[in-house]
């Protein structure tokens, strides 16, 4: 099976992939027993100044974590709240079967989210 | 190096020879008129056909007319399976196979147990192998068939034949061997293992697909019924006019291979211990069967640290594009961890992360190190993507 063009380009050359933990960053994390998703975000008050992943999961997980990091990249953490399933499905061309991987990346988002909220 | 990539899946299926090409298309041309006619065509077509079987029966030191022309290796075992229960009508009773095979047994086994024959599926070791003992304990008065493969298709576990068929020697159940993996490449003999029936594979071995075999032993002759009816045809067990250019393609495919044995064989695992000194140079990467006992053009490895549906995608739609398998190609569309390495005792996400890599007569030495560099490519790059160790819950100051 050969994924979307999106799917594809996103898991052979992801741009947010976390190469070297810096400091300040708030974690955020999701498994499955299909995937783990770690996320970090570097906040600048309320903004989403980076984020970077590590993922162990399908081609479509990776592809995923790469465009939320991309997607909330300079957005309020309350426009990255807002981030759908359905938007990531639709910007990676990612067949519903394969929902459980949107669903950990977004799970790990949210994760960092809230973390970032229980600590403030 | 073609767009087409490297091909390292011959256990799914290896590329025909030209040679066997060869011999197809004439026979095409040639012997357009039925095998089984009372004419001269017919009669030429029959000879060659005839012919055709002395290098597929000489691979299992069989005669030629103990060869049951089959579609293939799948339809042999059926053949086998089925027949032997048919043979014994309406009276249920009992077979043994190994966990490790292939589902062309598994498949026909199970249909049997729906029908209230009870079977026996032995359990490996962690090198894939069977116990001749465990194999002869698990035999009673109504075993009907025994059947092992003699290479296994994922890892290239090659069961010890002879001492599983010495266990048996006493016992009147029929031995079935599926040698659809070795027959051609590794040494197969019916009178010293004991067997009763073999299937065989031409494509393989470089033949063309839509052709196998099944041997039936004559004397003593294994209780065994037609499953299908027509106009007789081999000894009244496989009905339907022979397919004489695929049955000499299967017969050109058996001489090369005797041509080219055992060098080839030699030269092949070489190529599969040079990829897996590659593999292995990475760390926490598993092989799969003792590599004592495994066929020359099997690696079976297990990666550890990395999804396999990310390597197998890795290696599927990379560059180079790389064909290689997950487990049988015969378990078609699953893509879950295989059953066989579960059986060795494999846990589920390292079965599940393994490649199966089948090297044939056509592999190049360049073939192998250009696969292996792209294979530990992907596995590095997969690896350093996964989460790291610190915990993800822990604050960076």
């Amino acid at each position: 099976m050969r994924f979307s063009e999106a799917v594809h380009r996103r898991f052979f050359a992801p741009e947010h992939r976390l190469d070297a933990l810096r400091p300040g960053a708030i974690p955020g994390r999701a498994e499955t027993p299909d995937a783990c998703v770690a996320l970090w975000l570097w906040l600048e008050r309320d903004r989403v100044r980076e984020a970077a992943f590590r993922v162990w999961g399908c081609p479509v997980t990776v592809a995923a974590a790469d465009y939320v990091c991309e997607r909330v990249r300079d957005r309020t953490q309350a426009a990255a709240r807002g981030l759908t399933i359905a938007e990531m499905e639709q910007a990676l061309s990612s067949p519903p079967a394969r929902r459980s991987a949107l669903l950990v990346v977004n799970d790990a988002l949210m994760a960092a989210l809230d973390f970032q909220t229980v600590e403030a | 190096m073609s767009r087409a990539g490297i091909y390292l899946d011959n256990a799914a299926s290896s590329p025909v020879d030209p040679r066997v090409v060869e011999v197809m298309v004439d026979a095409l041309a040639r012997h357009g008129a039925n095998p089984t006619a009372a004419h001269d065509p017919g009669e030429r077509a029959a000879d060659a056909v005839a012919r055709a079987r002395e290098p597929v029966a000489a691979a299992i030191g069989a005669a030629p007319d103990d060869l049951i022309w089959t579609s293939g290796a799948s339809e042999a075992n059926n053949l086998a399976i089925q027949g032997v229960a048919a043979a014994f009508g309406r009276q249920p009773g009992h077979m043994i196979t190994l966990s490790t095979e292939h589902p062309a047994v598994l498949g026909p086994m199970a249909a049997l147990e729906a029908r209230g024959w009870s079977i026996t599926r032995l359990p490996v070791d962690a090198n894939g192998l069977c116990e001749p003992e465990t194999l002869a304990a698990a035999l009673r008065p109504d075993t009907r068939l025994v059947s092992v493969m003699q290479v296994n298709n994922e890892t290239g576990v090659c069961q010890d034949l002879a001492a599983i068929g010495e266990a048996l020697r006493a016992h009147p159940a029929a031995f079935h061997v599926d040698a659809a993996q070795g027959a051609g490449k590794l040494p197969l003999d019916v009178e010293v293992i004991g067997a009763d029936l073999v299937s065989l594979s031409a494509h393989k071995l470089h033949g063309p697909k839509g052709i196998g075999a099944l041997y039936v032993r004559r004397r003593p002759a294994p209780h065994l019924a037609a499953v299908w009816h027509g106009g007789g045809q081999e000894r009244g067990l496989r009905p339907g006019t022979p397919a004489t250019h695929q049955i000499l393609g299967m017969g050109k495919a058996y001489a090369l291979a005797a041509d080219h044995a055992p060098a080839e064989s030699r030269r092949i695992a070489a190529l599969r211990d040079r990829l897996w000194q590659r593999l292995a140079a990475l760390g926490d990467v598993v092989r799969n069967g003792g590599p004592d006992r495994v066929a020359p053009g099997l690696l079976n490895v297990s990666v550890g640290g990395v999804h396999a549906d990310a390597l197998h995608y890795a290696c599927a739609v990379g560059e180079p594009a790389l064909a290689v398998s997950r487990g049988s190609a015969c378990a078609a569309g699953s893509a879950a961890s295989s059953y066989v390495l579960r059986a060795m005792g494999r846990e589920p996400a390292l079965a599940a992360a393994s490649l199966r890599l089948s090297l044939g007569r056509f592999t190049s030495a360049a073939d192998v190190d250009t696969a292996g560099r792209a294979i530990a490519a992907h596995i590095e790059r997969l690896r350093a993507m996964a989460p790291m160790d610190t915990p993800a819950d822990a604050v960076v100051a």
